[in-house]
This record gives C-alpha cells, sequence and structure tokens, in this order.
C-alpha cells in the first residue's frame, strides 16, 4: 500500500522539483546554523597568519592591577579583589586559569591578578562584565595591524550573526511552503483513496509516509554535499568541531515544527 | 432485491449565510438488477444525491439505508469500510492516479482488503484488466490512453472489491458515441449480474439505457414515466 502510493508519488516530476529546492534549502539551513562558527574559524586561520602563538596567547590575557594606597599613617598599602571579587571573575563565562600573583616594588608589594580567556573573541565580552562590576581591567590590544584585524573581525562577525538569521528564516520559510505545496499536490489522490474506503487513519499514514520520504531524500543528498563543502572547508579551515549532535537535533526539531504547521494550518477545503 | 433506501432525504447548504434547499422530501428506493438514471439540469442536485448515497455527503435530515441498515449515524471509519465493500464510484472525469500504471490504479482499492494477500491480488488485477478488455495495456500510464480507455480503467477500479452498488456519475459526459456504447454495455451486464446500477446524467441521449428513470427538479424526485 504504502510503496505504491510512494513509487507513484516519486512519479510526479513536481514533487521531484521540490526534493531538489528542499535539499538546497536544507544546505543553506545548516550552513546558516553554522556560519558565525565558520567566521570564527577563519578568522583564527588569519590570525595565525598576522601574529605567533606567544602574541595570540597574550591577546587572550587579562590583568587587574588594583594599585596601592597611602593609609593615615603614611604607609602605603597595596589594594587587593576581596574574594568576592576573585569569585566572580572565576566564575564569569570563558575565564579560565585565574592566578594571583606579587609584585614588589620599591618595597611595596603589589597584588596582580592574571587569568585568560579561552578566545581571543571573547575578551571584549569578559572585559565588560567586569567593568559592570567596577574590576577595572587591563589588556594587550596587540600591535596596530592586529587592532584593526580585530575591528574587522567584530564588524564581519556582526553582520554574519545578521545573515545567519535571515538565511535561517527564509529557509524555514522556504521548506515550509514546499511542504504546503506538497501536501497540496498529494490532495486528490488522498481524496481519491477516500472514496475508495480508505479510513481516516491509513490516509494519513500514506500522507506522511510520501512527505518523510521526501524530506529523507533531500536529507540524504543534502548530507554528502554538506560533506563534501565541510571537506573543502576543513582543508581551508583547518580542524572544525562541528557538535554533529547538536546539528542533528536543531535540524530535526526546525523540521518537524514546519511540518506539524503545514498539516495544521489548513487551505480552504475543496470539494470533490 | 432493495439496496439502497432514502427515507424523508433533505439536504441544505449555508451559502453567504443563506439557506439552499438542494434537496427536499426525498423518498426513493434502489433494487438489484436495475439500471437508474438520475436526470436534471445542471445544478439540480444530482452529484449531492449520489455523494449521499455513496456516503461521501451526508443528509441535513431524514435516513439512508444501505442493506436494509442505517447509515446515518455511521462514523467515519465506518463508512470508509462500507464504501470499500459494497459502493463503486465512477465520475466523469475518470479520477485515475496519474502517476500510477493502469494495473496500479486497478490494485488500489485491493489493498485495504484484508481478503486478498500478494498474490491473489495480483490475480485479481490481471482478472479485472481482462475484463475491461485492457491487457496490453496494463503498465500504460493514463495519459497513454484514450477517454474510454481511462473510463474502463476506472470501472475495473470501481469493481475491484465486487461492489453491490455501482454509482456513476456522468460516466459518459467526456466521452464520444462509440465508447458512451461500450461503456454503457458494461453497465448493462453489471446489471445482469446482479448489481444496483445508478447513473447520473443531464443527457438525454442516454436515456435509453435505463430501466428506471427519476427526475430531479427543484429539490424533488420523482419517477419519470415517458
Ligand atoms: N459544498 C457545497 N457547499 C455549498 N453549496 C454546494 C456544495 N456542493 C454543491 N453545492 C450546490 O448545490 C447545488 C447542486 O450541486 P450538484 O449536486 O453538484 O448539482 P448537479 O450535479 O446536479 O449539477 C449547486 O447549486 C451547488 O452550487
Ligand atoms: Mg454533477
Amino acid at each position: 500500500m504504502l510503496k505504491s502510493q510512494i513509487k507513484a508519488m516519486l512519479r510526479n516530476k513536481s514533487n521531484r522539483k521540490y526534493i531538489v529546492i528542499l535539499f538546497i534549502m536544507f544546505i543553506f539551513l545548516n550552513i546558516g546554523i553554522n556560519l558565525t562558527y565558520i567566521i570564527d574559524r577563519y578568522y583564527d586561520i588569519k590570525l595565525k597568519e598576522i601574529a605567533d602563538d606567544a602574541t595570540i596567547d597574550a591577546l587572550k590575557e587579562i590583568r587587574v592591577s588594583p594599585g596601592a594606597g597611602i593609609d593615615e599613617d603614611g604607609i602605603v598599602h597595596s589594594l587587593s579583589l576581596t574574594n568576592e571579587q576573585q569569585e566572580n571573575i572565576k566564575k564569569t563565562k570563558y575565564v579560565i586559569d585565574f592566578k594571583a600573583e606579587t609584585w614588589e616594588f620599591l618595597g611595596v608589594t603589589y597584588n596582580i591578578y592574571k587569568f585568560h580567556v579561552d578566545d581571543w573573541k571573547h575578551v571584549g565580552y569578559v572585559k565588560n562584565v567586569l567593568d559592570k562590576q567596577g574590576i577595572d581591567t587591563g589588556v594587550y590590544g596587540g600591535s596596530l595591524n592586529i587592532q584593526v584585524f580585530m575591528e574587522n573581525f567584530f564588524k564581519v562577525r556582526s553582520f554574519a550573526n545578521v545573515i545567519k538569521y535571515v538565511i535561517i528564516i527564509m529557509t524555514i520559510l522556504i521548506i515550509f511552503i514546499i511542504y504546503k505545496n506538497l501536501i497540496k499536490n498529494q490532495e486528490d489522490d488522498l481524496k481519491l483513496l477516500s472514496v475508495l474506503g480508505y479510513k481516516p487513519r491509513q490516509i494519513r499514514k500514506i500522507k506522511f509516509a510520501n512527505l518523510l520520504t521526501i524530506t529523507a531524500i533531500s536529507w540524504l543528498i543534502g548530507i554528502i554535499v554538506l560533506v563534501i563543502l565541510f571537506n573543502i572547508f576543513v582543508t581551508v579551515l583547518g580542524k572544525l568541531e562541528i557538535n554533529l549532535l547538536e546539528d542533528v537535533t536543531i535540524n530535526v526539531i526546525v523540521y518537524a515544527i514546519i511540518l506539524l504547521l503545514a498539516t495544521l494550518i489548513k487551505n480552504k477545503k475543496k470539494s470533490l | 432485491m432493495e439496496k439502497v433506501k432514502i427515507e424523508k432525504g433533505y439536504k441544505e447548504y449555508i451559502k453567504y449565510k443563506e439557506r439552499i434547499d438542494i434537496l427536499e422530501d426525498i423518498n426513493v428506493n434502489f433494487e438489484t438488477n436495475k439500471i437508474y438514471m438520475i436526470v436534471g439540469e445542471s445544478g439540480a442536485g444530482k452529484t449531492t444525491l449520489l455523494n449521499i448515497i455513496g456516503t461521501l455527503d451526508s443528509l441535513t435530515k431524514g435516513n439512508l439505508y444501505i442493506d436494509g441498515k442505517d447509515v446515518t449515524k455511521l462514523n467515519e471509519n465506518e463508512k470508509a469500510k462500507l464504501r470499500m465493500e459494497k459502493i463503486g464510484f465512477i465520475f466523469q472525469d475518470f479520477y485515475l492516479n496519474k502517476y500510477m500504471t493502469v494495473e496500479e490504479n486497478i490494485m488500489e482499492p485491493l489493498y485495504i482488503n484484508e481478503k486478498y494477500n500478494k498474490t491473489t491480488r495480483k490475480q485479481r488485477t490481471d482478472k479485472l484488466i481482462e475484463m475491461v478488455n485492457l491487457t496490453d495495456r496494463k503498465k500504460h500510464f493514463p495519459r497513454e490512453l484514450s477517454g474510454g480507455e481511462q473510463q474502463r480503467v476506472a470501472i475495473a477500479r470501481a469493481l475491484a472489491n465486487e461492489p453491490d452498488i455501482i454509482l456513476a456519475d456522468e460516466p459518459t459526459g467526456n466521452l464520444d458515441k462509440t465508447n458512451e456504447i461500450k461503456i454503457f454495455e458494461i453497465l448493462k451486464s453489471l446489471r445482469d449480474n446482479g448489481k444496483c446500477v445508478i447513473v447520473v446524467t443531464h443527457s438525454d441521449r442516454v436515456k435509453k439505457y435505463a430501466d428506471i428513470i427519476l427526475k430531479l427538479e427543484e429539490g424533488k424526485l420523482k419517477i419519470d414515466e415517458d
């Protein structure tokens, strides 16, 4: 029963056309989802071209030096962060290996706190968060060359962030329209099944089997093409650590919601 | 033998907040071994009446009996089962699946009949194809057939599960004279084999094939004596 229905459905040229569009949309959706990630990796590679490892490491470092104060008796005292402030820094997102050090200068011991941020792209964020807590931080901004590079990155990054959502929304919309059309394409044949005595449950089963088959085919081609694209990215960008499980989950959820909406939002009923 | 009976049948539609009475106080019996022809102008409600008999549509008021059983209160699943077992539909525009071959189209109703397995389904299909003389067209698609051939496919499909009631809505409306004769020859042989055949038409030309002519006019159904 399902087999002959699916076979007939795949013989329909317009359904096959929709499979091609769905496959292209699948690629776009997945590139959209990973767009900012790809840009990040690209700029990582670029940075390595203009800066050595030690410089990149320095870019990730943040220091807090509270300096010194003089008490009523005229004695110089080094200032320090409270325990709570230190805990807050450690708890801040992206912060790693927080260290408290001391430094002697002219008989006075100064407190210095050093820590790293996991990625140079996150330094600005951490600095901002600590600023709001009244903790004054210092960073090594890099040479003029690097500063221009970073400025450029953040511009591209925020633009890509917008593009990412535009792509995602557009592809979701197009996928939704395609599903609506696929459902419409089936309508007459499903109505015929009702005339022939198929039960509503059997008809629903056929409808979803058809939609799932089309989705599966478009995914299959899409995944093959994505793997090829991925390999190209890898040769250009080096190691990419895409979280596969997260990616698959996002895709399944997105498609399930689209399918559900496309089925639930009814067209005007057409009589025989 | 009585097959279909409508008692005090009414059908109304609400259109633009206005009530239209399509069928009013329909009382009619349909028996086996007869060809009934329901005539009437376009828009008289013939299709509506036929769809009601075939349980695709329902009466607003009144009762429909099939084989003595009141089917007015059946749910969708029960109605579907009844259609599968007892009713064969034939339409003016054939209503075939364009993307299925002759064989596949005819096989469609057999999948939901538990009586058949893969082998017997194939045998039954072959027999039906032979019956409508399309054995050499088995693997063809509807677009490769003439209108008359397509209608024969539709008839074979309608007969697949051996229904007693054949409902035909303008079955020769899109066909020429030669094919019209062929189709009615098939319908006549079905009648002679104990089926109850109900044909809807607005053409006077095919009246001659009827055993009983019923005229649908202003919602009322009357036996046409002449
Ligand atoms: N679903 C519907 N909703 C409203 N009016 C309908 C519907 N179906 C049919 N009608 C109306 O019922 C009347 C009879 O239609 P129909 O049974 O198709 O006539 P016939 O087959 O005799 O030409 C027509 O006026 C048509 O517009
Ligand atoms: Mg009609």
